[in-house]
């Protein structure tokens, strides 16, 4: 997308106020945020949620270390319908207000505890968004999130090859095999 | 370059390859003629090894792509890794009277390098239903005319299959089938039980299980179970025109294989009463060339086979080359994929599997095969799956953390997913034909598609529902859900007919040789000579009917009769 057409996407959907922040950052930065729908510190605070959601585990990184924070921006800059860019910037900048009033600090930086409090909060909303409220009904930003989320971390190669089992070349097919819990095959 | 050959193949894929390969076997001097650019086999597959993660937006099509190419982007296998593989709808314009999603693949190798590559015998019943019980054309052929030629074809493809001893869907010559899971083992043992007249098996494709000599000495290998086919395989495990035929005719020395050929119609001579050669025009340079054969094969692709003969006017045949019945371009027919169903089972939770199989479960045709005893005109084919849910049920889960995580990297439990692939009724008012008035890139007309689903389409859907929900249910599944797509005709990729083969010149265009009736140099062997399109999938009769047409021509030409 050319960025004059970001930009004015943005200030379409956000408004004017929201725009000057970003705008000012990225007129600091010497390397412009290559996402022009988010701001420079979205990688961190996507990649932050994503940890919470897909956290690393024994052996296995998790969604911070498969920056998946990158790929949600880029995926929604390229993939997402303008109707539902429209659906995840607004919660997310819905969100990052929230922060403020309610913690005085950055979801990034809030306790382990906080966290998954807030990410908990979020499953209640989404649970109670009215998603059947009639037919096209947005799903809730969340939604989009978590989605987008699971589908970068588990498509990445920290998340296909670790969380997963990744056999590219599997060789033969066999229709039946013991199961004893292992993990599920990553294609 | 040498303008004049024994014969002319307009097209090179699953069709044109086999008719390339066949003639230049019979040491024909053969120019095959491509509208698209090379494809060679293992060069020209440049996402075959690539990761989930190599990809942009993880195999994914931006959104800005899709809305610029709402048709092809509601094909299954048009993404990140396949998207030079297809045509762009802005790239070769049509006019929708009635929505039609036209898939195409303009390369050497067409559609044979994407196509899912299940291949069933069609058996006597679906060739002798349509004229017993009234509908579409009637078949100049029946299933022992072709028999041979599947077997033929087959041994050379090489097809995966087991020995199921059905009359519904007869057996080839097989290396060995893929495996069915537990839960679909389960599900075939309850419908046999069940159901005295249906017998669900494993899927037949094309597909090296176990290469003999032949698949070998074309270069190609077994194959490895990834699944990723429609990249272009680098072991040459399934069967494409660029796989197969192609470099087995280049072998030869007598094929002349020419990319970036559109024709524009084929040239007939009103003295000599033959069509004498094809008029191309350079896709690039748009210059126009003249090519001459004493045979031509016209290969292009269903709807663009049509829409080439209907460009061919001449003195004799104002209305398109051989369209003395009035017919060219009518009866046209597709499948109708709009029936799934989906269901869950529970338990075999201490079972998986292991490797990508390359097809499915099929039930073949149990509707009016016998007699026509049901409200609705031909038949059905049932595919099946059953599979493990994947990560992907974490999605909707309220559930986040280490032990989610830890939860959605197993194998959940199993789900089904059933569809339909219906035969249709061929109809005369659902055509195509030139527009008047709109000409695409090289001056040639644009195609107008006016197809459509009728009430025969309804009916079966609905007794697909009914039936395919009683066998999963019969089976113990639950969470029973069917669900009409809705998708156009075309989107099936299954689209025949226009062309089609008949005993009588009033009522069809190609005798049982695949020739003209009124221009037996000109022989249609792909979708387009369709008399009906039968319940099983077309491709692998589309091979065995231009190989057995292509010997034919060769006969005809050593005794002089061509």
């Amino acid at each position: 997308m050319k960025r004059r057409t970001a930009l004015s996407n943005l200030s379409l959907i956000a408004g004017g106020s929201t725009l000057l922040p970003h705008l000012m950052l990225s007129g600091c930065e010497t390397k412009e945020h290559p996402y022009a729908l988010f701001d420079i510190g979205d990688t961190e605070l996507l990649n932050d949620i994503a940890e919470t959601i897909i956290p690393e585990t024994n052996g296995s990184p998790g969604a911070k270390a498969a920056n998946v924070g990158d790929f949600i921006q880029r995926y929604v800059t390229d993939c997402f319908s303008p109707i539902d860019q429209k659906v995840l910037l607004d919660g997310l900048a819905k969100l990052k207000t929230e922060m403020e009033t309610k913690f005085g600090k950055t979801f990034t930086s809030l306790s382990p505890d906080q966290k998954t409090d807030v990410v908990r909060g979020l499953e209640v909303q989404r649970a109670e968004n009215p998603q059947n409220a009639g037919p096209g009904a947005p799903p809730h930003f969340y939604h989009h999130l978590k989605s987008t989320i699971l589908f970068g971390y588990f498509t990445s190669e920290q998340g296909a090859t670790t969380a997963l089992r990744y056999v590219p070349v599997p060789g033969e097919q066999k229709g039946i095999i013991p199961y004893n819990g292992e993990k599920a095959w990553a294609l | 370059m040498e303008k004049t050959f024994d014969v002319i193949v307009i097209g090179s894929g699953i069709s044109g390859g086999w008719a390339a390969k066949e003639f230049c076997e019979k040491g024909m001097k053969t120019l095959v003629l491509e509208r698209g650019r090379d494809v060679k086999h293992l060069e020209d597959y440049p996402t075959a090894l690539k990761n989930p993660w190599d990809f942009e937006h993880r195999n994914r099509m931006p959104h800005q792509v899709r809305e610029a190419n709402p048709i092809v982007s509601r094909c299954y296998a048009f993404g990140e890794a396949t998207e030079h593989f297809f045509l762009k709808d802005t790239e070769h314009p049509y006019i929708q009277e009635k929505p039609f999603d036209w898939i195409r693949g303009y390369q050497v190798g067409g559609k044979s390098l994407l196509w899912a590559r299940q291949v069933q015998r069609w058996s006597k019943y679906d060739f002798e239903m349509p004229a017993r019980d009234g509908f579409g054309g009637e078949w100049p052929i029946t299933y022992d005319d072709i028999a041979n030629w599947y077997s033929h074809v087959e041994k050379f493809v090489g097809i995966s299959g087991n020995k199921d001893g059905l009359e519904t869907l007869p057996d080839g010559e097989f290396l060995p089938p893929w495996e069915m899971n537990a839960v679909e083992q389960h599900i075939q043992s309850a419908i046999k039980e069940n159901y005295k007249d249906r017998y669900p098996i494993i899927g037949r494709c094309a597909h090296l299980t176990e290469p003999k000599e032949v698949h070998l000495e074309q270069g190609r290998g077994q194959c490895q179970a990834r699944n990723l086919c429609e990249r272009g395989c680098p072991f040459g495990g399934y069967f494409s025109s660029n796989s197969s035929t192609i470099p087995w005719a280049e072998k030869t020395g007598n094929l002349t294989l020419q990319p970036d050929s559109v024709v524009h119609s084929i040239i007939y001579d009103e003295t000599q009463r033959k069509a004498k050669g094809v008029r191309v025009i350079n896709r690039l340079t748009k210059e126009t060339t003249e090519y001459f054969a004493r045979v031509i094969f016209l290969n292009a692709s269903t709807l663009n086979s049509n829409l080439i003969l209907l460009n061919s006017k001449s003195d004799r045949f104002p209305n398109g080359l051989g369209n003395d019945s009035g017919l060219l371009g009518k009866y046209i027919a597709f499948h109708n994929y709009r029936g799934e169903i989906s269901a869950t089972y529970k338990g075999y939770e201490d079972t998986y599997y292991f490797g990508r199989r390359p097809t499915a479960v099929m039930l073949p045709n149990f509707r009016n095969v016998y007699r026509h005893d049901m409200p609705f005109k031909g038949g059905y084919q049932i595919h099946f799956t059953a599979t493990r849910k994947s990560w992907q049920r974490g999605i909707a889960s309220d559930q986040f953390g280490a032990d989610f995580k830890e939860s959605i990297s197993k194998p959940g439990d199993w789900s089904i997913y059933m569809m339909a692939q219906a035969e249709t009724v061929p109809k005369e008012k659902s055509h195509v034909r030139l527009s008047d008035t709109a000409v695409d890139e090289w001056g040639i007309p644009q195609l107008i598609t006016s197809v459509d689903y009728d009430e025969n389409d309804e009916l079966l859907l609905q007794d697909f529902f009914k039936q395919g929900s009683d066998m999963l249910k019969k089976a113990g599944c639950e969470n029973i859900s069917t669900r009409d797509t809705g998708q156009a005709p075309g989107l099936d990729i299954h689209e025949m007919g226009g062309v089609r083969m008949g005993p009588d010149p009033e009522t069809s265009l190609l005798n049982k040789w695949n020739q003209l009736h009124a221009c037996n140099n000109v022989f249609v062997t792909d979708g387009a000579c369709m008399s009906s399109t039968g319940s099983h999938n077309p491709s692998l009769t589309f091979m065995a009917l231009t190989a057995r047409a292509a010997n034919f021509a060769v006969d005809e030409m050593k005794k002089g009769e061509l």
